[in-house]
Order: C-alpha cells, then structure tokens, then sequence
C-alpha cells in the first residue's frame, strides 16, 4: 500500500508525464508567439531584391541553368534568413515609454524608451520604436510625425534605452503610441514589425508669452480688493488649504498627521499664501466650433495663451489671488488660482477647450460669484465685441441681478487687438 | 550620430561595393577571358573611392551623372549591336550586356553616395552577377562565388545599419534627384506651391547611442548568415525540379567553331601545337565494372577525330605554293553506331571491352572522337552517333542541338586495346559496291608519283636498304622507322622552305629533315602511295597529362596529332609482329606513327597533370552544379528527386531495419553490421567538444582575464551581473526554488520579493529573511562603497547566511 501511494504521488515524473508537460509547454509557447503578432514586410531594397530573384528564378528554370539556379538559391537563402530572424528577434520584446504627464507648448520633452529583450540566446539589433503621434482634443486628428527612436543592441536577457524628442506646437492633449517595434536587421531585405499595446497620453500646455508691464494697469483698481480682503485673513502667514499626499522635498512640519493616522499614508497640508491682490478674469472664447476648422484659430490661442501667462505668472509670485472663469466649448470656473498645483489645474483644462458659437460666459460667472463680490472688478478676455449691454439685461432679469449689476466690466476684445499693449507671444 | 560616423558608414558601405564589383566583374571575365571590366571597373572604383568617398575632392552631379549614364548606356548598345550583326558570337553579346551594367556602375560610384546610388549599385552588381552565372562555366565561379556571398551579406548588413538610420533621420543622406523630380521641382512645383504648414508636433530622433560600421561584430555575424545561405543554396539547388524544356533553348548566335579543322594546310598543326587551351577530358573505363582502365606501357592513347586521304597539291607554273592542304576528299557512309555485336570478328580475338568517355568542352564540340574499331554502349542514350565504319570516325556534330552553355558527354565502346595497351591494327571494312568507283577509292588510291623528288627519294632509300620489295608491310616498317631513326628531328620552329620550288613535303624530306608531325605524316603517306600501300592521315590528339585523382586524361589543343594508317590484308600481317592482334577480317588498317620524340627523354610518355587538384574540383563543379548531368541519367521533370530520393530513401530504410535488428539481438555496438566503432570519428567528436567547451570557457573567462580585448570582441561583461561570487551564489540558490531575478529588479527588491514568497510558503523563516537582508546589506557595500573588502566577521556572517539558505533549499 505504501508503495502504491509513494508510485501514486510521483506520476509526473514518469516519460509520459514529462512528455506531457513538455508539449503543454509547447502549446503555450506557440500561443504567446501567434499573440505576439509579428508582421513582416518587405523593405524597397526587398522588393528590388525579389525582382531580380524571379528574373534569375525564371530564366534558370526555363533555361535550366545550374548556377543561376544556384544564384537562386542563395538569394532565397538569404530572404528566408531575414524573415526568420526578424520574427524571432521581435517576439518576446518589449519597449516601455517614460513620458511626462504634461508639457507647455514650444517646450522640447524628450521620451526615454527603454527595450528589453527576455530572451535567453538571442540578441536584438537595430530596433527601431516608433511611436505614432494623435491628437486627441480640440480637434481630434492624427499626425503624421512619430517620435522614432532606435536602439543599436539589445543583449539577450537584458535591455538598453534611448530616446528622442518632441516639441509641441499646439495645445490638447495627445496619445503617444501605441508603439510599434520594428527591424530590418540583419540584411534590409525585410522589416519585422510588432506594435505594442502602450498608449498615452500628455497634455501640452498653452504657450505662454510675456506680459508687459502696462498689465498692471488693467488691475489697478483691483488693488482696493485687495485690502477688503487682507482684513479677512488671519493672523498666521499662511493658512491651511487642503490635504495632498506627500511627495518628496515636502517638510515634514506639514504633514498632517490626524489624516496620515486614518489613511496609512503620509499626507501634508497645502498651504495658499496670505491675500494681498483679487483679480477676476472671465475667458470669453467666441469663435466656429473647432472642429469645423482645420486648424486653430490664432486669435483664440492668443486669448487661451494670456490666461495661461496671467494665472502662471501671478501664481509665480505668490502674492495675488486670482478667480478665473471659462466661457468655451465648456464652461468652468475656478474660483481660487494660486498653488502651482491650482495653476496646472486651470492649464490642463485650458489645454482642451476650443471656441464655441455660443459661448455660456454669464453661466461662467456663476463660478466665481464669491471672489465677484470681493472684487466686482471682471476683466473679460473676448474673442468678440463688447457684450456688457447683454450682462446688464441679465442682471435685469437674473437671480442674481444685485451681484451682477455692481460688476464693473474691462471688455478687451482679442480680435480687434485689445490685448497687444498687455501681452505678446514671444 | 554626428556627420563623422554617417561619413564613416557610407565610406564602409563603398568599399564594400568597390571589392564587390571589381569580383563580380572578375566572374564575368573568368567566363569570357576578357579582362578588360575587370581592370576597368577595378581602376574606377578604387579611384573614385579615394577622389570621391575619401578626399571629397569632386563627385559627379546630377548632370554630369545623366550624361555619363546616356553615354555608357550608349556604348554598350553599340558594341551589342556591333556583336549581334557584324561579329555573331553570343558570348560578344553577353559581354556587351555586361558592359551595359559595368559602366553605369562606373558612372554611379563617381556620383556622391546616397542611399539611391548605393541601391543602384547593388542592383546592377546583381545582374551582372546573372550574366556572370551565363558566360561561366568553370570552378572559378565557384570559388569565387562564397567570398562574393560574404562579402555581400557584409555590404547588406552595413546597407541595413545605414537605411534604418536614413529612415530616422534623412538629413544624414543626400540623395541626387531623379530626373522626374527635377522636372517636378522646375516646373510644377514653381506654379503649385504649397504653404508651409506648421505641423502640430515635430519630433527629433537622436542616434548619438548608434554606432557607425561595427566592423569585427558585422564580420562575425556574417560568416553565418553567408555560411548559412549557401548551403540553402546548396540543399535547393539538389532538390530543385529541373524542366529541361531544350526546345526552349535556342542558341542566340552562332559561335565560331575552333578545334581540329576540316583540311590540313602545312602549318595547321603547328599552330594547333602552340595552343595550351584545354580541349575534353577522356576517361577509359573497363565496360560493364565502370572501373579504370588503366595503360600498361605507359604510351598515351590515340583519339580519332579526322582522316584525310586527298593532297591538293597546286602549282602556279613555277612551283609549288606553300598552302597545299590535306583533305577528306572521299565520301561518307555514317550509320547510326551499333552495339557490340557488330563487331563480332574483333571480339573473337579476345580483346578488351573498353569505355571511353569524351567530356569536351563546349566551343571544341564540333568534332567528334572515338578509338576504333568503336560500338554503342547505351542504345537508350539521347544523343544519336553516327558512324562511318569505313572511315573509323564519327559524324561531327551540329552545335544548335547543343543546349546553350552545356558541354558534349557521350560514351562509346572500343575494342581497340588488350592488356593495356592500344592496338595498332584495325579490322578494314571492306567498302561499299558504290565507294569502289566513287572520288574517295580514286584519291586513296592515288600514288602521287607525280612528285618526281619524293619519289626518287623513296627509291634511293628502298635500294639502299634490305627490303623485300614484295613485303609490303616491311617496307612501311621500314619507312617509319626510316622517320625514327635519328636523321630526322621533331621541331615547331619551322623554316623557309630552302627549295621553294619543291613541294613542301618533298622540302621537307630531302632537304629541311625537321618538322613536326603534321610533316612526318605527310612524307610517310606520299612514300607509302608511291609505294602502292594504301594509306592515309588521320587527326586528332595524343594525351600525355593524366589526372590521377578523376582518372581522365587531360586533352588540350596542343595534343593535337597527325599519324598514319596504312591498308594490309590479313595475309600480309600474318607473319609479322602483328599476327596477335589480328582477326578474320580480310584486310586491316595498320597504324604508324612516323614522327620522333620532341623530347630528349625518349618516346612521348603519360605523366601526372600539374594543377590535377583543380582540374578534378572543377570537373566535379561542372558535373555535379554546372551541368548536373551526374543529378541523373535523363533529365526529364523531376528525375533528379526521384531518383536521388529513391536511392536516399532505400538507404536509410536499409539502415534503420539493420539498426533496429542489431538492436533486437544485442549488436549494436558490434562490427557485424552494427556501429562500427570509428576512432578518427571518435577523437574528432572529443576534439570538437574539447574545442566548443574551451571556447566556451574563454568567452566566460575573457572578459574578467582582459575586460579590454573581452571588450573588443564584443563579450563585455553584463553590467547588470553580479560580480560578487557570495550574492551571485544566493541569486542562484533562490533560483532553485523557483524565485528568479527579473531584468528590471535590482538586487535588493528581488531579496525583497523572495522573502514575501517564502514567506507565503513556510512559517519560519525569521533567520532566512535575516539571512538575505545580511546578504544584500554587504552586497551593495561592496557594489558601491569604496570599501571593497570584506572583515573577518563578516566572512563568517556571509557563510552563515548562504548554509541557512541552503539548508532552507533542502527543507
């Protein structure tokens, strides 16, 4: 009985057992490798190789001359070569991409990629990851650049980098990828492609320009505001904002340790500095859906690219405090933009929108209805001419007709070129 | 990559080509024997490197690159033209298209280098190489065809390095525009032009990880591949189906015959003398076993091309003209060759059945050859042989039924030798009711008296000796030896004739006493005539150089011979040496061969072929890849697989039921049919496993005996391995238990990593998990401190640590 358990408990190693297991391995190899999806195709040198091959081919057959036959053969040879090794260089590799989650337009971002190859015996040489370039939002296309980058050798069981750059001319966020991996080594007849399943996505911030120093004209009443507001700070330098997990650099005086204690992980306080300037701006994007135009209208990135410098810059300094409503594609409104983190906020979003026939500004300026009472003074960036009469028929008529009859409106029309003495692009 | 490596690629990439044109060029030329491509493109290339590729001195630009096309494109037309029509000869042609793809080449390596031209190149070098594979034939090709494959697999390597980089960034490659892009640019590209658009997104590929050539990697990458391709070459040139369609042969043009001709002028054989080209090779065999038939007395054979009876002798009224010529002046009464049994009156005399086979070379076909008396041994045979069994030779042949670039095999039956040694006498058939009044029975019986000189000659020297005048054998005997004797000398370096009034022949005889065969012939066949004996010249050649290894005789043109046949009844040989070698045939044709040794040694002797090696390779090429008429017997549609692979198949069934039935009784290991235990077989396998596992070893150990070299060869060490024997001995450890390091994890999250899994598995395994942190904690001093030694203590720890893991691999 004790043997027959002791036989019973090793039928895996048995012939049949091993042989068993060894095709299953088989099958799950074979598997992966129809999974893998390796193209090949021949290259413009291949298909001028083929020519010549069926011309040589041909005429030794109908002729029945040996060496041409021979030349024939060592062609093909040589075909089948590349098409072998280029389908097994490609299976199993893998090409990661470090791509930041966001960048300003004009700003060169250089993509790491890395490729690795699991393979034991075989090396990898000349792997080219070609990384196809969509844009997705304002108006969805897809490009004809791609982000190339080549990698001369990859060891077996090892892997190598490389990377290349991307400079951004335009806002919205776009897709990177999926990538597609492919070579053309050993001889250039043919080229093995395989694409991987690794999109992303970036988000390319709108240009930002320079402000000129007559800005501070535009806000100079906005400095009474100020001081209605310093009076409701409190004593301390800075006040407690929210909560955000802790990332490096950060002191470990912020971390907000009752809210650690609940969530295992470390979190600190954001602070937004002491008051000292409340400016309310509405963005006013008038203008032909976006996706009718085939490209961007350059009065509307103006306007987009003035939001993006004034929130930039006034975040920078740290000392004003500035409300900001969209009027666009889509409305939105952020009544506080200060942090850098507010600021990226407001850009990753100014980022997407595009101009709209009928742009909703008076529901816009419901978001900010708060900072509009500490400081009715509204500068409305506008991609058209002045609608003041309009707000007042809404204050007529509207709910709130007693916030929006004090509002004091500094209309700069971006079409008839209002904004050039305040800001330009370079 | 910066424009110093790019340059530095494209410079590699041109020599490649420029090696590789000039051999190419050198294939066409080893077929054509014309070495002017050769040293032309050779010269071009190497220049246009230097001037062009290397000191950037000029290059031709788009201009200059139409003209010199239009102009090489031009020539070549012409001189194809001039051999189509006024020189017919298909080798002319094939030259001429050769041409045609050798000087655009000239034209393209004189351009600057661009992908374009370099794509160019390869394509014309491709073509050149089919025109090569057209006018070759010999082992040349061959030999010179496995460096080419390199050296091409080398060039595409590098082609490929430098397409992809061009693909990722075109600025490196400066293309000169095609003529169409120009055109488009001048004129409609001024009228339409587009406005720039600023695309969303630019992107900029850097190459500064990519190296230029990487020549000693590239090369050991390409010996494979170029290795590998050849033998595909190799397997799919043995199985390839052959179609043999020759109706779809056609010759292009005639080719000018050269070989033996059909009159014999004095000088012919002369000039045939100084001619070394080689001719045919011929093989004796014994018929039936196939083995050699080898030549006792070491006296090279004689092969029958042509006889000739009829001396046109012209005179202008003041003598004798110098051109007087030798010719077949009979008729010819071919029949089909029969088989053995024709010749029933020599086969009874016991001699010996003896194959020949005639290997001639294709431009030498037109004549055929034979020992007689000759038989058919393969009725079935596709080539059909006409015999003229009065004259003893064979119909020449018609050169168009030739498939083009093949060579003529056949084989035929003798029985003119025994014991080795080639017979003198021939069975005489007796001629035909209409030869006996036709022009050939007149001028074999013509008795040239009218050469008065000669003939007095003749009767002088007959008085003077001992001859029975009745004994008409005696006296050729006599003559023959007359000719041997020592007063006459063998010599090519002919002199004016010192009576120009004589015949050539009589000059010959009485006055110069030098010549060579062609002359001995001569003035015997006149003294013989004037003598009454029946005689006449026969042509063709007497091999010396033996090739040992094939077994065949190497024929060249100056092997080229002239002797003598002479007409005897049987009654007449019955008493004299040659009684043994006669039949019961009622006359014979006696051979005599009048001419003295040309070398001091004596009598002409058989001797070794010198370059026997080359000669045997190259016909082994041209029967086995060339022709291929050793594939198989006929060349019908896939004879050579069928027949191959029945042969293949029964031997391997035979080999596999013999293994299985040593297997079943025990003697596998025994000599009885078993596997014979081979000791050469067995020290080379050892050998080779000795030589695989130390370079195996020395690819281990370089790169740590000499990081520097190790580095050159491209066996750097792994920067990612580990170099400390303790750390790499836990990694493997782990390894058996089935935790193995992930390319992306450093050392310290893999410990992390087997410490959860093991802790997932066992419960105790506090020590272990100290174990490996302690491991870890001292790698990683040692990885990246400075402090790279190890104390005593922690010696000790590490010791501890690597037992409880593997005590841990145990449990």
């Amino acid at each position: 009985m004790a043997m027959g358990d002791t036989y019973l408990d090793e039928p895996n190693r048995s012939f049949f057992g091993a042989l068993w297991k060894s095709w299953q391995r088989k099958r799950r190899r074979d598997r992966v490798r129809s999974l893998s999806n390796v193209r090949f195709r021949l290259t413009r040198e291949g298909v001028h190789y083929i020519g010549i091959l069926i011309f040589i081919f041909i005429g030794a057959m109908l002729r029945d001359i040996n060496l041409l036959i021979l030349l024939a053969g060592a062609m093909i040879g040589l075909l089948l070569l590349q098409w072998r090794f280029n389908i097994r260089t490609l299976i199993g590799l893998t090409a990661t991409r470090r791509l930041p989650r966001s960048t300003h337009v004009g700003t060169p971002t250089e993509i790491s990629v890395r490729v690795a190859n699991p393979k034991q015996w075989l090396g990898a040489w000349l792997v080219v990851v070609e990384d196809p370039l969509q844009k997705l939002t304002p108006s969805p296309k897809r490009l004809l650049e791609k982000g190339v980058a080549v990698v001369d050798e990859v060891r077996p069981a090892n892997s190598a980098a490389s990377h290349y750059q991307l400079n951004f001319h335009q806002r919205g966020r776009f897709q990177v990828g999926p990538s597609t991996i492919s070579t053309r080594f050993p001889l250039g007849l043919g080229k093995g492609m395989r694409t991987l399943d690794n999109a992303e996505q970036i988000t390319v911030f709108p240009l930002l320009g320079t402000l000129k120093p007559r800005i501070k004209n535009v806000f100079q009443q906005e400095m009474h505001g100020n001081a209605l507001a310093s009076q409701k700070v409190g004593l301390h330098e800075a006040d407690f904002y929210g909560l955000r997990p802790w990332t490096t650099g950060d002191s470990r005086r912020w971390i907000h340790w009752r809210t650690t204690a609940r969530l295992g992980t470390l979190s600190v306080r954001q602070f937004e500095r002491q008051q000292r300037q409340q400016a309310c701006v509405l963005l006013d994007l008038h203008g032909a859906e976006q996706r009718k135009l085939l490209e961007l209208d350059d009065k509307v990135e103006l306007a987009i690219s003035f939001m993006a410098t004034l929130a930039t810059g006034m975040a920078r300094y740290g000392s004003d405090r500035l409300a900001v409503a969209v009027a666009a594609n889509e409305n939105f409104a952020l009544p506080s933009v200060q942090s850098s983190t507010l600021v990226e906020n407001l850009l990753e979003r100014l980022a997407v929108i595009s101009a709209s026939p009928n742009p909703d500004w008076i529901g816009a300026l419901r978001g900010i209805t708060i900072p509009l009472l500490s400081n009715p003074h509204l500068l409305v960036v506008s991609t058209r001419e002045n609608q003041t009469a309009q707000l007042q028929q809404f204050a007529r008529d509207g709910i709130a007709s007693k916030l929006f009859s004090r509002i004091k409106v500094t209309w700069l029309n971006v079409m008839s070129g209002d904004l050039e003495p305040y800001f330009s692009w370079t | 990559m910066d424009i110093a490596a790019a340059k530095k690629l494209r410079s590699a990439l041109s020599v490649h080509f420029v090696v590789l044109a000039s051999l190419t060029a050198m294939l066409v030329a080893t077929g054509s024997q014309s070495y002017f491509l050769p040293i032309f493109i050779s010269t071009v290339a190497a220049v246009a490197y230097i001037l062009v590729d290397r000191l950037e001195w000029f290059e031709l630009g788009r201009i200059g690159s139409f003209i010199g096309m239009l102009t090489a494109t031009a020539f070549s037309i012409g001189s194809y033209l001039y051999s189509a029509f006024s020189v017919p000869s298909e080798s002319g042609q094939l030259l001429a298209i050769a041409g045609l793809l050798v000087y655009p080449e000239a034209v393209l390596f004189m351009q600057g280098k661009s992908l374009r031209v370099f794509e160019q190149l390869a394509v014309f070098l491709l073509l050149e190489m089919i025109v090569a594979a057209l006018v070759n034939d010999n082992i040349l090709f061959g030999l010179l065809l496995a460096p080419i494959m390199l050296l091409w697999v080398s060039a595409l390597f590098l082609f490929s390095r430098y397409a992809t980089l061009v693909q990722i960034d075109p600025s490196i490659d400066k293309p000169n525009p095609i003529l169409a892009e120009i055109l488009y640019q001048r004129f409609v590209k001024t009228v339409i032009r587009p406005a720039p658009k600023q695309s969303a997104v630019s992107a900029h590929a850097t190459l500064g990880t990519v190296q230029s050539a990487r020549g000693f990697r590239r090369a050991l990458q390409s010996v494979p591949i170029g290795i590998g391709s050849i033998v595909f070459a190799a397997f799919f040139f043995y199985l390839m189906p052959r179609t043999s369609i020759r109706s779809l042969d056609p010759s292009l043009a005639f080719e000018p015959v050269v070989g033996l001709p059909k009159s014999l002028d004095i000088g012919t054989v002369g000039r045939l003398l100084a001619n070394p080209t080689p001719v045919m090779r011929v093989s004796l065999r014994k018929f039936g076993s196939g083995e050699n038939y080898s030549l006792k007395r070491n006296e090279p054979p004689y092969l029958r091309a042509r006889v000739m009876e009829t001396y046109q002798a012209d005179s202008n009224g003041r003598g004798w003209v110098a051109h007087n010529e030798w010719i077949f002046g009979g008729i010819s009464e071919y029949r089909r060759l029969r088989g053995l049994e024709s010749l029933r009156n020599a086969s009874n005399a016991y001699r010996d059945l003896v194959t020949i086979e005639f290997d001639i070379k294709r431009k030498f076909v037109s004549v055929m050859y034979c020992a007689p008396p000759a038989f058919a041994i393969a009725p079935s045979q596709e080539m059909r042989l006409n015999y003229d069994s009065y004259n003893l030779v064979l119909e020449d042949f018609d050169l168009a039924k030739l498939p083009r670039g093949r060579s003529l095999v056949y084989d035929i039956g003798t029985l003119g030798f025994k014991d080795g040694v080639q017979l003198r006498v021939t069975p005489a058939q007796v001629a035909l009711p209409s030869f006996t009044s036709s022009r050939g029975r007149r001028n074999i019986n013509h008795d040239l008296r009218e050469f008065e000189n000669a003939n007095r000659y003749r009767e002088e020297l007959l008085e003077q000796s001992q001859v029975d005048l009745n004994d008409r054998f005696g006296i050729a005997d006599f003559f023959e030896r007359h000719f041997t004797n020592g007063e006459f000398t063998y010599t090519l370096d002919l002199r004016p004739p010192i009576d120009p009034d004589l015949d050539p022949i009589e000059d010959f005889l009485i006055n110069q006493k030098k010549g060579h065969c062609q002359y001995y012939a001569s003035a015997m066949v006149m003294l013989l005539r004037q003598s009454n004996i029946h005689s006449r010249i026969v042509v063709g050649y007497r091999p010396t150089e033996f090739n040992s290894r094939g077994k065949w005789f190497s024929v060249r043109q100056n092997d080229a011979h002239a002797w003598v046949e002479a007409k005897f009844t049987h009654e007449e040989l019955s008493n004299t040496f040659l009684k043994d070698e006669l039949t019961d045939a009622e006359e014979y044709w006696v051979r005599f061969d009048p001419t003295p040794s040309g070398t001091e040694e004596g009598e002409l002797a058989i001797v070794e072929q010198s370059g026997q090696t080359l000669d045997y390779v190259e016909k082994l090429w041209k029967d086995y890849v060339v022709e291929g008429q050793k594939l198989s017997g006929d060349n019908t549609l896939y004879a050579p697989v069928a027949e191959n692979s029945k042969d293949a198949y029964e031997q391997v069934l035979e080999k596999l039921r013999n293994f299985r039935q040593n297997l079943e009784s025990g003697h596998l290991f025994s000599g009885q049919g078993g596997i014979g235990f081979e000791w050469p077989l067995a020290i080379l396998i050892i050998g080779i496993g000795c030589l695989a596992i130390l370079v195996w070893r020395l690819a281990w150990w370089l790169p740590r005996l000499a990081p520097r070299l190790a580095k050159r060869f491209g066996l750097e060490r792994n920067a990612n391995m580990i170099q400390q024997a303790f750390f790499a001995r836990c990694i493997e450890l782990l390894k058996r238990q089935g935790l193995t390091r992930g390319s992306c994890e450093t050392p310290q999250e893999f410990t992390q990593r087997a410490v959860d899994e093991l802790t997932r598995k066992a419960t105790r395994n506090a020590s272990l998990r100290d174990s490996l942190s302690l491991l870890t904690t001292i790698y990683y001093r040692l990885r990246f401190s400075q402090h790279s030694q190890l104390s005593k203590s922690e010696t000790q720890a590490i010791d501890e640590a690597i037992r409880e893991l593997t005590l841990a691999k145990s449990k």
